[in-house]
């Protein structure tokens, strides 16, 4: 979250100003990569940089503050996920599973190599337990716990309406539950 | 073994200060919903990892140029290519057409056929490349006439005298095709000297003179038979170059 200096940042970037498209970038680049990742996006960093180009396009519409401008950034993105998953439809491509990413995601450094191995495991699975999901539940729970948005920006996002968001948030952590208790996690 | 609807009913119960406490990676008091909490807090974990620095410097590049691109009035990089190539497409495709389709009429044509073209093509803008008759050609002829007019209306000259040059003139474009003398017969010298019955005399040899002028200006006297041959020939230069096949 950039805070106070939100109101500065938005300026300089609509004057084009380096620093402050750096400094957008860097706040939200990583929960943008996260939710495209999480939904399965098949070219996350080309889908990201996609994102963030339409948001310096759009900079000179957008009114409101950094709240709605998260909000904004994340409704870009989730349209241009819809976007490649139609483009992947068209030519009969499956999108990648989230499970398939945990791997090169799980970029942090671990000295000991079967805790790493055992980190790595653990963070593919917990990618599966989120590829069980239905896509409506994925992006509700991403929505809301990687771009921390509330129940009524991610229905604005979503074009639901906020009971239905609560319901497939209250759905999702049910199904995770289910699973866990299935496979005797304690 | 348990029903997932279970689950299911027991979370629909939860409140949704729960569930959202759960989402903060709150301790919530629900076992169930505190392990979905963490699996989720998990993936949170896994996906939040930042970009790379050669990323972060590529992309923060796009952001840059899409800024300064958009400060120029441009359009979008992928939108903007689209509609130039497809315009550029059209217009060489267009260009084609057009060459493809004078190519094929000038092998295609037959002479017959192009010959009013290029008569067409010769009124415009002259016979020089077509091999026709030169435009200059009436303006010579206007000039010729405008001679003979000015002779005509010369007032220093009277009667035959004046009747003769306005004839030498008229007939100055034809001396290189006449091989008589034309000083030979001068009817005004004629005139001057001449006698009563003189004039029949000289009526009967103008007649004569007059009838050798039009043999000599319209040439022999037309046949049937040479006209047939004539249009015969034209018919078979005509059937020798049929149109080909076109395209």
């Amino acid at each position: 979250v950039i805070g106070a200096a939100f109101p500065a940042v938005l300026a300089g970037a609509r004057e084009g100003g380096a620093r402050a498209l750096e400094a957008i970038y860097r706040d939200l680049a990583p929960a943008v990569l996260g939710y495209v990742r999480g939904l399965g996006a098949r070219e996350p960093e080309d889908l990201t940089s996609e994102v963030f180009v339409g948001v310096v396009r759009g900079l000179g519409r957008f009114v409101g503050d950094e709240r709605a401008f998260r909000s904004w950034v994340f409704a870009i993105a989730h349209r241009r996920f819809l976007d490649e998953r139609r483009t992947l439809a068209r030519r009969r491509e499956k999108p990648v599973e989230p499970a398939l990413l945990a791997g090169p995601l799980s970029g942090t450094a671990v000295g000991d190599v079967e805790e790493e191995a055992a980190a790595r495991i653990g963070d593919a699975w917990a990618l599966q337990v989120l590829a069980s999901l239905t896509h409506d539940q994925r992006a509700v729970l991403l929505l809301r716990v990687l771009a921390d948005l509330s129940v009524e920006d991610v229905a604005g996002i979503l074009g639901k309406r906020p009971g239905a968001v609560k319901a497939l948030q209250r759905r999702a952590l049910a199904s995770v539950a289910r699973i866990l208790q299935e496979q005797g996690v304690s | 073994m348990r029903h997932p609807g279970d689950y299911r009913d027991e979370m629909d119960r939860l409140d949704p200060r729960t569930v959202d406490a759960a989402l903060e990676g709150r301790e919530t008091g629900e076992p169930a919903l505190d392990r979905a909490a963490k699996l989720v807090a998990d993936v949170r974990h896994v996906l939040l990892a930042p970009p790379g620095p050669e990323t972060l410097a590529r992309h923060v590049a796009a952001m840059t140029a899409a800024a300064r691109s958009a400060d120029r009035g441009y359009r979008p990089v992928r939108r903007a290519g689209r509609p130039r190539r497809r315009g550029l497409r059209g217009v060489a495709l267009a260009a084609a057409l057009v060459v493809g389709a004078g190519v094929a009429g000038a092998v295609t044509l037959p002479d017959q056929a192009s010959d009013p073209a290029e008569e067409a093509v010769a009124g415009e803008h002259g016979g020089a490349e077509t091999g026709l008759e030169p435009a200059g050609e009436p303006a010579e002829q206007s000039a010729h006439g405008q001679e003979v007019a000015d002779v005509a209306h010369d007032d220093s000259l009277q009667a035959c005298e004046k009747g003769q040059a306005v004839s030498d003139v008229a007939d100055s474009k034809a001396d290189g095709h006449r091989n008589d003398d034309p000083s030979k017969d001068d009817p005004c010298a004629k005139g001057q000297g001449g006698s009563g019955g003189g004039g029949e005399e000289a009526s009967a040899e103008g007649k004569t003179t007059a009838q050798e002028a039009k043999a000599r200006d319209h040439g022999p006297p037309e046949t049937p038979g040479s006209q047939v041959e004539v249009e015969g020939s034209q018919g078979r230069g005509g059937s020798d170059q049929a149109p080909g096949p076109t395209g």
